[in-house]
């Protein structure tokens, strides 16, 4: 904001917010696959809409991480939406992060937050399978997650914020020590510890 | 005949609807996409308001997530055929602290406005008068998405 006043900018528009039924109408694309709510799920999706934090980006990863999914599943995951704050974002996003059924997914989900972004799907593929992971599935999964993006022009993309929160479950692994991570997405950290320390082979780096 | 028209005009009808079906420049929007057209149209109009040569910054605002980028690729869509050329520079945050990061940004500019890919530009400070130079006598749509400074 300070930034548009600062410049010389002449409008300035400040997004509006979603209301209620396009919050609910984005969520029941993704949990359900249809324009309104199922009848059966209506309260808790109403709640889960409520807890969810406000943004849309969080109303299509927590409806896609539901859908298809039993009551239950359902109950637990607002029950963990209620005790995160409704400001801390990136925790309500992470639910889905932790829900991936194995570590392969999430190798290739913090593989694609620090080096893929922007790149050819079949690439990415190529180059992941090369370092023995499932990624023609996992990607799949990730895409049907809402956690990354496939474009008309087969490029992967991942929200700002999710790629953010990719990076921090590295980081905060090893908050000052980088050369502990397990993956370097910075050029100067990368150029520090090549130089500095002598290389691990657990190391991904492209 | 009842709904005769000019013939001029059905051929240009027929050469903008040709060339919207070849330009295929279009960037992805979102499989659903919710409330995009309502805040789209709100955009719009502030744009049409002040019709005039000089150069009209619009600046977008809301917190990360809210779907400003979003927003941004459907009036990317929507009205950047109405101009001589159209950009859309992603991710300038990120893109802009890597190395050769800005020449690149300039580069892909150059590249989306005219097309060619001969023009090299050697550092951010000879590509300034360059895209000054060869921009002044455009009208172009510029999208910048992620900006976080000021320089």
């Amino acid at each position: 904001m300070d930034i548009l006043r600062a410049k010389k900018v002449d409008k300035i528009y400040e997004m509006k917010e979603m209301n209620e039924k396009e919050y609910l109408e984005l969520f029941s694309w993704h949990a359900f696959k249809q324009k309104s709510l199922r009848e059966d799920f209506s309260e808790i999706s109403k709640n889960v809409v409520k807890y969810s934090g406000g943004l849309p980006l969080a109303l299509d990863v927590l409806g896609s991480y539901l859908f298809d999914r039993e009551v239950l599943e359902w109950i637990c995951v607002l029950d963990k939406l209620k005790i995160i704050p409704n400001d801390q974002v990136h925790r309500k996003l992470k639910i889905s992060y932790d829900g991936l059924n194995d570590d392969i997914e999430k190798s290739i989900f913090l593989d694609i937050a620090c080096f893929f972004i922007g790149m050819d799907r079949n690439d990415v593929i190529q180059i992941l399978n090369g370092c023995g992971l499932l990624a023609e599935i996992g990607i799949s999964v990730l895409v049907e997650r809402s956690l990354v993006t496939v474009d008309d022009k087969n490029k992967l993309g991942m929200h700002d914020l999710l790629r953010d929160m990719g990076r921090e479950i590295i980081r905060e692994k090893s908050p000052t020590e980088p050369e502990e991570r397990s993956r370097l997405w910075f050029h100067e950290d990368v150029l520090d510890i090549l130089s500095e320390h002598t290389v691990r082979t657990s190391y991904t780096m492209f | 005949m009842l709904f005769y028209r000019n013939e001029n005009e059905v051929i240009k009808d027929i050469i903008e609807n040709v060339t919207c079906l070849l330009d295929k420049t279009d960037l992805f929007v979102a499989d659903n996409p919710v409330g995009v057209e309502s805040r789209v149209q709100d955009m719009i109009q502030l744009l049409d308001t002040q019709q005039s040569n000089d150069v009209l910054l619009l600046g977008m605002w809301g917190m990360g997530g809210i779907g400003k980028t979003t927003i941004a690729k459907a009036i990317y869509n929507k009205v950047g055929r109405n101009f001589e050329g159209r950009s859309f520079l992603a991710n300038i945050r990120e893109v802009w602290e890597q190395v050769s990061g800005q020449v690149y940004l300039q580069e892909q500019l150059m590249y989306d406005i005219f097309k060619e890919t001969t023009t090299k530009i050697q550092n951010i400070e000879s590509g300034k008068p360059i895209l000054k130079e060869r921009l002044c006598h455009k009208r172009v749509l510029l999208v910048l998405d992620d900006v976080n400074k000021l320089d």
